[in-house]
């Protein structure tokens, strides 16, 4: 076994017991130099573990850690630390000690036993702490960083000791978005131009897609998928694992697949036996609806949409919630069967919402074709937001807005009145245990 | 950066340099303190002049300057002895309480202070320690202690101060007339008078135990004798075997209830003494009620001493030194003890 | 713990010394100070400069000033006779005797030097030698309330003096037997609680609470031994609460050999010490053998500290209270933290035992009490007033 290849941390068949419960189930799995691993699962999963296991923190009940052939169990612990360095979920709060002294806390294995901190530790400290950003805290006592800053911290001590091997439990989750993907990009960059053999836990699985070049899932102990996120990811594994109903996308930008969860069905109301939830029409485009159509969503209305043009963002929101919805083809101006579709939504609905959107020639009819029903069904204008441009059909679509107003509408002042508007004019029907109810009903 | 994890990187802190380490330093340490005691020798050599080697009633030998001009004396009972041998003025200092009210006068009763003429400057702190320095600060050339002073106190005084320590303490009436002729060693000026206190006290001794010889040749009962210096709520304070207390009683003639306890100095339960009823009880009567100081006033024992209407015997207070410190006073009382356990034999004797 | 705010390792503000070296000279200054001067406290009133003018005699070995006593030599003689004008004493000769003066002179120096010095230096190094352990075993249990007596060693230590005197043995050389039995007796939990470290897989808590249990154990056994024979618990007693009086420089030699070997194997821990803070599995993954360093430790403070302990009895507060004092002037860095709390521990030990000889002199109050009294409302000064600060920034 030689060569830059094959070296690397390898688990055979690695199995740990807490007592009589197994904490890790038999897990094979290879990280090479260069290569950043992301472990996902959810909680109880075992990630932990494993990673103490990697660093010989828990005994193996059966199977094999080893690095470079050398099994780390064996290996004494200087010379592991320099092999293998651990950043652990959370760890004692420590002195106050500076945050340069306590990164410098990870050269230990690297300096001699009655010598002091050398030139080359001073250089390893610097550039840890310049690879976390945290280069103009040295001075700073521990215990007066934040959160994010001490976890940077941690990783800056580990990334000192200058092994080979990078375990990182957890390494970002006290961290706001920004610092999440800047420490991970910059994770990803040591380990492939350091060439070191990074393993990172994660239980965001889409950072994880992300960033890895190969994720494993664990899930009970069990290793249930290895390979590039390309290919472990699906809707299936989520399920499966996670036990959450999830929707595979990808990233135009970077072709990356992440996982969108749905809601869970619980969030709705439930429909009473006998009675059917009330219809609500959604008018809209541009983005303008994507709020209004969630929101009714959830609190249980039942949804249509139209007329909205295919590729519109919120045709892909009511695509997603399954509303039925009148299309028309992208920039098209809206043509006969649109119409009549969309008109047989609007006379089905007991009420209409007219989202805040963008008017054009060739949406302009939507304003139209809402005003002979204006005496029949009860609708609401959402004014658009005060300073943004909305009409550019020459101010036809003001004209329509302002008719719609004289013949009855309301006018909304903005997307959270909505519901109070909807509960306030389906009052009537609306029997004490809360479920709107259709006109069919009353 | 380079990464080299398998360049050579340092050795681990083996259990050897440890131990080398520490067997250094053990080296450097003794051989500085067997250097500070090669340069610097504790000082040997007491105060010139003639001396005399004796042997205490603690079996210490002990070489003390003769006819020592400055003494402090620890004990009162030793003290008894120094100024009958017409020693008070070599007295420079004495052992007292002080730290607790009443100060000499918790170990010296008043008449004992105006008889020997003490006085509180003459007073070195004994109890809880021994002000040895002060003892020092007197130039004193010998001093006389008894067996409450603590050992270590002792070895103080003639290790750091090379001042001599004579232990006097004896164990029975004849171990006082011992101390008097340990005393005429050490002072041989008064070699006549102690001379004539020794055959004094052994005239005494010698017509005592001829009376209890005859006494028990006759038949005469002897009379069971409750010896007590102190009471409290549900016992007395008596003496135990070989105790001087015990034979005291015995020298007088008396069986004295308490010698089957086990202590020198006793507690004896208050139902005993009601059910023993002894015949005569000698109860030791003092000027107060100081726990220092052995022995109760006269009206707290009628009034608080358990069981005391009850018992029947003939109860005869005494001065309480006269019972608890052993010296040259209490052989000189023997008479009257006999007198009290015999009344109708022995006269009572003349003031 | 609040400590200075924390410099940068190496580069320290130019022309100023570095705090925790300020702190470290600072204290080996009043404890010299106090060696020196100490030896005035005692039932004889000597004056301060005659004090010093032995002590400097003797320690340069005769070499300055060249005679304080005897023959003349001009600096003796003036610190002599102008100590003897100002004390005024009535049994001084209007012409100045030179052979009583001498004579004085000798007493005095015996009294200062032979009786005083021994004591003293006991309580330099039993003070430096309880310091440095109590500090070693804060670090090591990452507890602040954590004292040299923790693992039973001073119920251990009291039992073994309670066998000596409960059973009389060897009567004749009690003075040596007991120094003897106590450290024997302190030795006993701590060496249980080390095999016990040695079995591998125990937490520091596990440690702790095992001391805790032998602490409980070793003090039913004491109480059965005084029940046995009450008339022992006087000595016992006494001998708990701590005396420095009877100590001879034999003693002082081999509690200072012990506190020379045991503070050198402690101070060589100093990097690990700060590393065990971050707990030992992150101790672990970076390098450092918590359980070995843990076992070390507690196998290196309980010989030395069984080793004082043997011959001053139990002086509490010295252990506890020193590494919180230490920390507060050096910061939280045990390498720097460990020399200087066994100065601490030195000065604080040596003050008390100055405290104990002269308050109610010529009595000399057993040195636990002044500790105590000292020790336990600085201690409660220095809780509360961390309570007021709160430390910059968010946690």
């Amino acid at each position: 076994m030689s060569g830059a290849a094959s070296s690397g941390l390898r688990a055979d068949r690695a199995t740990v017991r807490y007592g009589a419960r197994v904490a890790v189930r038999s897990v094979s799995l290879e990280v090479t130099a260069g290569e950043l691993l992301a472990l996902a699962g959810p909680n109880g999963s075992g990630k932990s573990t494993l990673l103490r296991a990697m660093v010989g923190l828990v005994p193996l009940a059966d199977g094999t850690i080893s690095y470079d052939g050398r099994t780390v169990e064996v290996q004494p612990l200087r010379e592991r630390a320099r092999t293998i360095g651990w950043m652990p979920q959370e760890e004692e709060a420590g002195e106050n000690v500076s945050l340069e002294q306590y990164v410098e806390y990870g050269r230990y294995a690297h300096i001699p036993p009655f010598s002091a901190a050398g030139a080359q530790d001073r250089r390893a400290v610097a550039s840890a702490l310049a690879a976390v950003d945290l280069s103009r805290f040295s001075d700073r006592g521990m215990r007066e960083l934040s959160g994010g800053e001490r976890q940077r911290a941690r990783l800056a001590r580990v990334l000192a000791q200058e092994s080979p091997v990078l375990l990182l439990d957890e390494a970002t989750s006290h961290l706001d978005m920004g610092h999440q993907l800047d420490i991970l990009a910059r994770v990803r960059s040591i380990a492939r131009q350091e060439g070191r053999a990074v393993v990172l836990a994660l239980h965001d699985i889409n950072l994880a897609a992300r960033f890895a070049d190969r994720v494993a899932v664990l899930s009970r102990g069990h290793l249930v998928a290895t390979g590039p996120p390309s290919e472990v990811l699906s809707s299936e594994l989520f399920a499966e694992v996670w036990g959450v109903v999830a929707q595979l996308r990808r990233d135009p930008t970077s072709g990356l697949p992440y996982l969108v969860p749905e809601l869970p069905r619980a969030a709705r109301p439930s429909r009473r036996p006998g009675r059917s939830a009330a219809r609500v029409h959604v008018v809209g485009g541009g983005g303008s609806a994507s709020a209004i159509l969630r929101r009714l969503s959830d609190d249980g209305f039942e949804v249509s949409a139209g007329v909205l043009h295919l590729f519109d963002s919120d045709t892909v929101v009511a695509d997603e919630l399954h509303v039925p919805t009148a299309l028309e083809a992208p920039f098209a101006p809206l043509g006969a069967d649109s119409r009549r579709r969309n008109g047989e939504l609007l006379d089905t609905a007991d009420a209409i919402v007219v989202a805040p959107f963008p008017v054009g020639p060739s949406n302009l009819a939507n304003l139209h074709d809402l005003l002979p029903r204006v005496r029949r069904t009860p609708i609401a204008l959402v004014a658009p937001p005060s300073g943004i441009p909305w009409d550019y059909a020459d101010g036809a679509g003001t004209a329509a807005r302002e008719a719609l107003l004289l013949a009855g509408a309301e006018s909304l002042p903005g997307v959270e009145a909505v519901e109070g508007w909807l509960r306030g004019c389906l009052l009537a029907t609306v029997p004490d245990d809360g479920v709107p109810t259709t006109r069919a009903n009353r | 950066m380079s990464l080299n994890p398998s360049s050579a990187g340092p050795r681990n802190v083996s259990g050897s340099v440890f131990l080398v380490a520490i067997l250094i330093t053990a080296g450097v340490a003794v051989a500085a303190t067997a250097g500070y005691y090669t340069l610097f020798p504790a000082a040997v050599g007491g105060p010139p002049g003639p001396h005399v080697t004796v042997l205490d009633d603690s079996d210490r030998t002990v070489t003390a300057p003769v006819n020592a001009t400055r003494i402090v004396v620890l004990a009162p009972n030793v003290m008894d002895l120094v100024y009958r041998l017409n020693l008070r003025d070599r007295v420079v200092g004495i052992g007292c309480t002080t730290g607790i009210a009443g100060g000499m006068l918790n170990e010296y009763t008043p008449n004992q202070t105006t008889d020997w003429n003490l006085t509180p400057a003459m007073c070195i702190t004994d109890f809880p320690t021994l002000d040895t320095e002060t003892i020092a600060n007197l130039s004193t050339q010998l001093v006389l202690a008894s067996t409450l002073t603590y050992a270590s106190d002792v070895a103080t005084l003639t290790d750091t101060f090379h001042i001599p320590v004579v232990i006097l303490a004896p164990a029975d009436l004849g171990g006082i007339i011992t101390d008097v002729r340990l005393l005429a060693e050490l002072f041989p000026v008064v070699g006549t008078t102690a001379l004539s206190l020794e055959a004094h006290l052994g005239a005494i001794l010698n017509n005592a135990s001829d009376l209890v010889t005859s006494l028990s040749y006759n038949d005469t009962p002897a009379p069971s004798v409750l010896l007590t210096y102190y009471f409290y709520e549900d016992g007395y304070g008596a003496y135990g075997q070989n105790s001087f207390g015990e034979s005291l009683v015995a020298l007088a003639g008396g069986n004295s209830i308490s010698s089957n306890l086990t202590f020198e100095y006793a507690d004896l339960n208050a139902t005993v003494v009601l059910s023993d009823q002894p015949n005569v009880i000698l109860y030791g009567t003092s000027w107060n009620d100081e726990w220092i100081v052995d022995g109760q006033d006269p009206g707290a024992w009628t009034s608080s001493a358990p069981y005391w209407s009850q018992l029947n015997g003939t109860k005869i207070p005494v001065d309480v030194t006269l019972i608890t410190e052993p010296d040259a006073s209490m052989i000189f009382y023997l008479p009257w003890l006999e007198h009290w356990f015999y009344p109708t034999i022995v006269p009572a004797p003349l003031a | 713990m609040i400590g200075p705010t924390p410099r940068s390792v190496g580069t320290p503000p130019a022309h100023r010394l570095p705090r925790w070296v300020l702190a470290f000279l600072g204290f080996a200054a009043a404890l010299a100070a106090l060696v020196f001067l100490s030896p005035v406290f005692g039932s004889v009133r000597i004056p301060w400069h005659v004090v010093v003018a032995i002590v400097l005699h003797q320690v340069t070995g005769g070499a300055f000033p060249t005679a304080p006593c005897g023959s003349p030599s001009f600096l003796s003689l003036y610190f002599f006779e102008s100590a003897v004008t100002r004390e005024g004493t009535a049994r001084l000769l209007s012409g100045l005797s030179t052979s009583y003066g001498a004579r004085q002179c000798a007493i005095w120096t015996t009294i200062a030097w032979d009786a005083r010095m021994p004591p003293l230096l006991l309580a330099v190094f039993a003070g430096a030698a309880l310091g440095i352990s109590g500090g070693a075993l804060q670090g090591t249990f990452r507890n602040p309330l954590v004292d040299p007596y923790l693992l039973g060693l001073s119920t251990g230590a009291a039992v073994g003096a309670a066998v000596l005197f409960t059973f009389n043995l060897a009567p004749a050389q009690q003075a040596a037997a007991l120094p003897l039995l106590a450290f024997c007796g302190g030795l006993v939990p701590g060496l249980v609680v080390y095999l016990a470290a040695r079995g591998g897989g125990r937490s520091v808590e596990t440690l702790l609470l095992t001391g805790v249990a032998l602490n409980f154990l070793f003090s039913a056994i004491l109480d059965l031994l005084l029940l046995y024979r009450p008339s022992s618990n006087i000595n016992v007693n006494f001998w708990l609460l701590g005396g420095l009086g009877d100590a001879s420089w034999t003693h002082d030699a081999i509690v200072l050999s012990a506190l020379l070997l045991g503070g050198t194997a402690i101070g060589l821990y100093g990097r690990e010490l700060n590393i065990l803070q971050l707990g030992s599995d992150v101790a672990e993954s970076v390098g450092v053998d918590a359980r070995r360093v843990t076992r070390r430790i507690v196998l290196v403070t309980t010989v030395l500290t069984a080793t004082a302990v043997a011959f001053t009895g139990v002086i509490g507060f010295v252990g506890l209270v020193s590494p919180h004092i230490a920390r507060r002037f050096v910061g939280p860095d045990y390498r720097r933290v460990l020399p200087v709390v066994a100065l601490v521990g030195a000065v604080f030990l040596t003050l008390s035992w100055d405290i104990a000889e002269t308050v109610i002199s010529p009595i000399v109050l057993p040195v636990g009490i002044p500790t105590a009294f000292v020790g336990a409302p600085f201690f409660l000064y220095l809780l509360y007033r961390r309570r007021g600060r709160a430390v910059g920034g968010p946690t």
